[in-house]
């Protein structure tokens, strides 16, 4: 066994034996059991809540599948992508922090190797969550709401599947170029942010990620959106992060 | 000085380029944090199979140095080679005859000694049947055999042995270590010790220390480091004889007192030392003390029952290279 499948091979193990399992695939499966149910319930709440407070009336339509998976999709972009933030900025500052890198750094293994297989490793349990986090928030709704119309859900949840795998890369190479994770976060945090101001100005958002998270609400919705530069640019985006974390790796003392 | 220092390597002296017979080679290694100097135009050649002490006080550069020649940290200038690489060309199959370990080792809390071994082994490539071989006889030799608990869970010499463990994995031919034995109870620094003495003339081993005392039981060859340079390369005995700041002699005769007066005017004799009957006479010259001592206690009329050299301490050549240049 190489060195490189061996070191993705403690990366597996570490995954179901670490706190690292409950971070996305514990927050996306939760969120995926909860957003259904949430939905089912708002209006009870929200009659609830009005019959408490004398004269108030709030009418509420029966919510129905698609709102269910609406609701989960909001979820994904807001509490999975901070999720996916913190998880990613300790990618490879977490090895650092402990001392670990240094003992495998100074056995064959190249700092190239070390980054790719720390980010298929995170890359795989963020596909993981979020088929499951899909699986689990189909079948809750259809327990719920009864069978609704699940592509547009599915076509929404791999367009954000993208650019959630495209944050992950960025946050790896945050993880490798900042000295701690902290300050990854924040900037991870920062330039996601940025990404959704850029969702306002049409010319940016058409040709660039920022394009996705629009997307994402389009396909849920039905209605028809240009994809290719966004995907386009999602894909050479990630390439670039990754790139850019070896080349930040291997330039950093240990 | 202990057995293995009978077979004491010679020092190879400064070369141009990295030499084939050099284990560790440094040419004006200088690293610089800002503006602070932490190595400041090293140079060092380690012979192979040679057990080298690198000596310094806190601060003066001995991780700084072991960090650059594991490939961790670059030179802002100068060279380090190891097995006659240069460390910044150094690839996987350099890094494969290298064991290293850090001062503080990093593990991975939710393994087991025995699978962090074989993680280890595994990333060396070994066989299966080499691997299984190797990790009970290090496990056994770190004294960790049987033990089941994650490495979370470990005292940290328990940590330290498994890092001596893990550094052996592949059976290097140049072992690093860092303070190897600074975290270890006494029977722990013996079998770690025990360990590094037994692989003389098959790897060489370079680790850095404050514990003069390994230096003296195991090594054979040294350099003291002090601010980021290096103060002295020798074997210790010659470390003895060139820095010991003269040498003793311990003396004993009938009437003690009467010596002291007999000997103060000497111009060989530096100090003089008295603890009950026995003198201790720091002497700049010692063949001349040792011709001459006997017929200046025969003339002072006192009966002589005692006179041997007396050893000048690894420590106090240590101070004297180093407890001077202090702030």
């Amino acid at each position: 066994m190489s060195a490189f499948s061996t070191f993705l091979g403690k990366e597996r193990r570490e995954t179901f034996r670490t706190w690292r399992l409950w971070i996305l695939p514990g927050i996306t499966l939760g969120l995926a059991l909860l957003s259904p149910v949430l939905t089912r319930l708002t209006p009870e709440l929200l009659r609830a809540t009005a019959n408490s407070q004398p004269g108030v009336v709030i009418h509420v339509p029966p919510p129905t599948a698609r709102d269910s998976y609406v609701q989960f999709m909001g979820n994904l972009d807001q509490l999975v992508i901070i999720a996916v933030i913190i998880a990613g900025a300790a990618t490879i500052a977490a090895e650092r922090r402990a001392g670990t890198a240094v003992l495998v750094l100074t056995k064959p293994i190249s700092r190239a190797g070390f980054v790719v297989a720390k980010a298929i490793s995170q890359l795989a349990v963020l596909v993981c969550a979020t088929v499951l986090g899909v699986a689990v928030c189909i079948a809750t709704t259809v327990a719920l709401f009864g069978a609704g119309s699940i592509a547009p859900f599915v076509a929404a949840a791999a367009l954000w599947l993208a650019f959630a795998a495209m944050i992950l890369l960025l946050m790896v190479m945050l993880s490798a170029a900042m000295r701690s994770q902290a300050p990854a976060v924040g900037a991870g945090i920062g330039l996601w942010i940025g990404l959704l101001v850029f969702t306002g100005f049409p010319l940016i958002r058409d040709h660039s990620p920022a394009g996705i998270i629009a997307a994402n609400d389009a396909a849920l919705t039905g209605r028809d959106v240009a994809l290719l530069w966004p995907l386009v640019t999602t894909a050479i985006a990630g390439a670039v992060f990754l790139a850019a974390a070896i080349w930040f790796f291997r330039r950093r003392e240990l | 000085m202990n057995d293995a220092g009978a077979a004491a390597a010679v020092t190879v002296p400064p070369a141009p380029g990295p030499s084939a017979s050099a284990a560790v080679e440094l040419r004006g290694l200088t690293k610089l944090y800002g503006r602070k100097a932490a190595l400041d135009g090293v140079d060092l050649t380690v012979a192979s199979g040679a057990i080298f002490g690198f000596l310094g006080p806190n601060g003066a550069g001995k991780t700084t140095t072991l960090r650059i020649l594991a490939g961790l940290a670059r030179p802002t200038a100068g060279s380090a080679a190891v097995l006659g690489r240069d460390v910044l060309d150094a690839g996987n199959q350099i890094r494969s005859q290298i064991g290293f370990l850090p001062d503080v080792p990093g593990f991975y809390g939710w393994m087991t000694a025995a699978e962090f071994l074989r993680f280890a082994g595994g990333l060396f490539d070994l066989d299966d049947a080499t691997l299984r071989a190797r990790v009970a006889a290090l496990l056994e030799l770190a004294g960790l055999a049987g033990v089941e608990a994650r490495i979370g869970a470990f005292s940290r010499g328990m940590k330290q042995r498994l890092g001596v463990a893990q550094a052996l994995i592949n059976a290097p031919r140049l072992l690093l270590l860092d303070e190897p034995t600074s975290a270890l109870d006494p029977i722990g620094r013996k079998d770690v010790l025990d360990m590094i003495a037994a692989l003389a003339g098959r790897t060489t081993v370079f680790f850095s220390t404050h514990i003069l005392a390994d230096v003296e039981r195991v090594c054979d060859t040294v350099a003291v480091l002090d601010h980021g340079r290096v103060v002295a390369q020798d074997t210790i005995d010659g470390l003895k004889q060139r820095h010991g700041h003269g040498q003793r002699l311990l003396v004993e005769v009938d009437d003690p007192a009467r010596l002291v007066q007999a000997v103060a005017a000497l111009p060989w004799v530096a100090l003089v030392e008295r603890s009950g009957a026995t003198l201790r006479l720091t002497v700049s010259d010692l063949p001349t003390a040792e011709r001459a001592l006997p017929a200046v206690i025969a003339a002072a009329g006192l009966g002589l029952r005692r006179l041997e050299a007396d050893e000048v301490s690894l420590e106090e050549v240590f101070v004297e290279l180093v407890g001077e240049r202090r702030p």
